[in-house]
């Protein structure tokens, strides 16, 4: 399993990949960008099963990398797990409504990414 | 411009630094007295966040040097330095500044209002009787393991 993982913060980045190793049994190999241009690059060149993003980043903010997402024939239908500190019933519902298949307020850790995994598995079998 | 009530703030900070710090460190920060001046005998570390909306305020972290390398350490699981992982050590406050304001608002705000944090910048301050920035803000101190550090909160930006 290929998982993107986009956040500015490499604590950050290094706290989910913990999470996400605890909570998926098979082997994962990680991509990494630092904000939504490099995720959407990186995607182009090589799709993942699933991207894990920040919203709030510099250069391209998550909010723009799930609508790009979206919008591209290549990289629609991929699942998406926001996880952020900017968390709120009223961002999460619009996030939803973009695309995301599940929205984690920060701090996390590995029970709340699991219930999230099983949230985005639901959601894809629907 | 908009005013928030100070004990409200002094709540949901708590609440937040609780979150946060229990979340991420696995360790538990105590709210002790304000009246107690803050005079580190050490760098500190300064970590601010803006707050865009719904209202322009910014909040703070202050925190011995010390503290900071420990903390990092608990959380990343591995021994920091100042020689050979400052840049990481702001990495990681910025990353707790981050999770600490958008807890602090979660909390704060009614109705689970929409609200917009900025980038978080951290610095390391040498001398802290040289001006402290936060000196206009609202500072709420905490203990950790016997060691105090700050949280600040000023609305404006």
């Amino acid at each position: 399993m290929k998982i993107m993982i986009a956040d500015d913060s490499g604590t950050a980045r290094m706290f989910i990949k913990q999470c996400l190793e605890i909570s998926i049994e098979e082997d994962v190999e990680f991509l990494e960008a630092e904000n939504g241009k490099e995720a959407l690059e990186k995607l182009k060149a090589e799709p993942a099963d699933m991207l894990v993003t920040d919203l709030n980043m510099p250069v391209l903010d998550g909010r723009e990398l799930i609508r790009r997402i979206s919008a591209s024939p290549k990289l629609n239908g991929m699942p998406i797990m926001v996880i952020t500190s900017s968390g709120n019933q009223a961002r999460q519902d619009e996030l939803l409504e973009m695309g995301a298949g599940v929205v984690l307020r920060k701090p996390v850790n590995p029970m709340t990414i699991g219930e999230g995994l099983d949230q985005l598995a639901a959601g894809k079998e629907s | 411009m908009t005013t928030i009530n100070v004990e409200e703030v002094a709540e949901a900070m708590q609440k937040a630094i609780s979150e946060v710090i229990e979340n991420m460190a696995f360790m538990e920060a105590m709210p002790i007295s304000n009246t107690v001046e803050y005079t580190p005998n050490e760098p500190v570390f300064y970590t601010r966040l803006p707050i865009y909306k719904p209202y322009p305020a910014m909040v703070g972290l202050v925190m011995p040097q010390s503290m900071a390398l420990h903390l990092a350490g608990s959380m990343m699981m591995r021994d920091f330095t100042m020689e050979n992982d400052e840049f990481e050590m702001m990495d990681v406050l910025s990353e707790l500044a981050n999770m600490l304001g958008g807890s602090l608002l979660t909390h704060l705000l009614p109705n689970m209002d929409s609200f917009e944090l900025g980038l978080p910048e951290c610095r390391v301050i040498s001398d802290i009787e040289g001006g402290k920035e936060w000196e206009n803000a609202t500072v709420f101190p905490y203990e950790l393991e016997g060691t105090m550090f700050l949280t600040t909160w000023s609305e404006g930006q």
